[in-house]
């Protein structure tokens, strides 16, 4: 049978709960990743996560009040709504044709990497000029000195950042579903997606399933 | 029925302004910014009017009397703008690299090492660091003097869903509790051996241990909180009541008019500049 979305169905009382502990997650995991001192943001585990348990509309709505709560403290976030809100897109949509297990893995990132570098570096360019003042646009201020355009360094520089963010976010997220029990993950839209692999790698099952057997015999 | 009710009590009239009234100097505040951004012509390539206009703001905070918030609020955004207006005054030479870009300024260390200012790119890092200045500290003093629960309680008057506003809400309070917990964790895990100094690897390797037990447990808990919110009836389909309770303060017309006047006089100075 071929399921089949909406988008009243996608936004569940359980959705609603979730969307406010993914902007909360992008938060803390931003915020956590600067006191390890990473040079990495990880700021967006939390639309990462929405959008592949939730769908694309949830991830999307994660991605875009993520940027305005943080940007209540500091409004210069709000210029990147868009990125983070093709960011829930994208992630949600391909993760409603299965695509974040297995080899179509490579085919997800390089789609999610490219879709929100092209949102990315229009704003980077005009907005800021190519230096946003983050640690990574440093090096794109050292490419522009030696003479490159501003949007071959902004592209260079964010490519490289960008791809390694958005892997690393993926893998905390990813971690994260294969943990989540599955009378949990079977409550959210995309959720059974996940569920198959695990409970038969899951070692309990078996054990239950040889008790099982063993008592009928 | 007697049903309980909540106000918040401000002293300064302006602070106290309907929300949407707020948003609306906002709005109009940024399309005269865009507006004042075009008028370059007569300056020789500056826009004065733009970089005077985030005075405005200045005065705005000045009457709402947040001044001392607002300020500390600014240091980021200021950080910003700095950095953005040396890259550009720096960096930038010439929008045409087939026309030599003029020197203003140039300090020469050695001939291989000269940091020089280009007027192109002190033009532009003054329009991109003002346009940033400007759209950034009219939400500063908006955030300043407006609670987020004033703010989403105007907007649910005005038609928007509850369920919109309870996300919003729940937003902000969530990151307070996650962000408690994350701390509770990371302790945990050091007191159990993660390290979490050392080198990059080192540091790197401690994210999982906390994000995975934080997000997990958080996840547990919001199935509880999905029963507890159908409970007590967030689904039904009836009016609901509320706690707090909005009033105008009587300046709402005025700000609105003086903010529609500005923006009136820009438009016909950028006229006047185009057809002069």
């Amino acid at each position: 049978m071929k399921k089949t979305y909406s988008i009243k169905d996608d936004f569940s009382t359980l959705a609603m709960l979730f969307i406010p502990l993914g902007v909360a997650i992008n938060f803390v995991g931003g915020q956590v990743a600067s006191l390890l001192k990473l040079p990495v943001y990880l700021d967006c585990i939390g639309t990462v996560l929405t959008a592949m348990l939730s769908g694309p509309w949830v991830g999307a709505v994660t991605g875009l009040l993520t940027n305005v709560v943080t940007g209540i403290a500091n409004p210069v976030n709000f210029w990147f709504i868009p990125v983070n809100v093709v960011v829930g897109l994208v992630v949600g949509f391909l993760a409603r044709k299965d695509m974040w297990r297995g080899w179509k893995l490579i085919i997800s990132f390089i789609i999610m990497d490219l879709v929100s570098l092209f949102v990315s570096t229009p704003i980077v360019v005009y907005v800021y000029g190519g230096v946003t003042g983050s640690g990574t646009s440093l090096l794109t201020a050292v490419l522009m000195a030696t003479g490159q355009s501003i949007w071959a360094s902004v592209f260079s520089v964010e490519i490289i950042w960008t791809t390694l963010d958005r892997v690393l976010s993926y893998l905390v997220a990813y971690l994260i579903i294969k943990v989540i029990p599955a009378k949990t993950l079977v409550k959210f839209s995309l959720g059974e997606f996940y569920i198959g692999k695990k409970t038969a790698a899951a070692a309990p099952v078996e054990e239950v399933k040889d008790a099982f057997e063993e008592a009928n015999k | 029925m007697y049903i309980e009710q909540i106000q918040i009590r401000k002293d300064n009239k302006i602070a106290a302004m309907d929300p949407i009234a707020k948003l609306w100097v906002v709005l109009l505040y940024f399309v005269t910014n865009a507006v004042l951004a075009g008028i370059s012509e007569p300056f020789g390539g500056y826009s004065p009017l733009l970089y005077a206009w985030f005075l405005a703001v200045i005065i705005l905070a000045a009457v709402t009397g947040i001044m001392k918030k607002f300020l500390k609020a600014m240091g980021v955004v200021a950080t910003i703008f700095i950095i953005v207006f040396l890259v550009q005054a720096f960096i930038v030479e010439t929008p045409d690299p087939e026309i030599p870009g003029v020197i203003l300024w140039r300090w020469n260390i050695s001939s291989a090492f000269h940091p020089t200012i280009w007027e192109y790119g002190l033009q532009n890092g003054l329009k991109l660091g003002f346009n940033i200045l400007n759209g950034a500290s009219i939400f500063v003093w908006l955030f300043q003097c407006t609670q987020n629960k004033e703010l989403s309680r105007a907007l649910e008057d005005r038609g928007m869903n509850y369920k919109v506003v309870y996300v919003f809400l729940s937003s902000m309070e969530m990151i307070g509790v996650l962000n408690k917990k994350s701390q509770t964790i990371m302790n945990a895990q050091r007191a159990r051996g993660v390290e979490t100094e050392g080198n990059m690897l080192v540091r790197a390797k401690a994210f999982f241990p906390t994000m995975v037990p934080l997000v997990l447990s958080s996840i547990t808990d919001m199935e509880e909180r999905v029963l507890t919110m159908e409970s007590k009836g967030f689904n039904a389909p009836c009016a609901k009541t509320h706690l707090l309770v909005l009033h105008k303060s009587g300046a709402e017309k005025m700000m609105i008019a003086i903010f529609a006047v500005f923006f009136v006089i820009s438009v016909i100075g950028r006229v006047l500049v185009w057809v002069l």
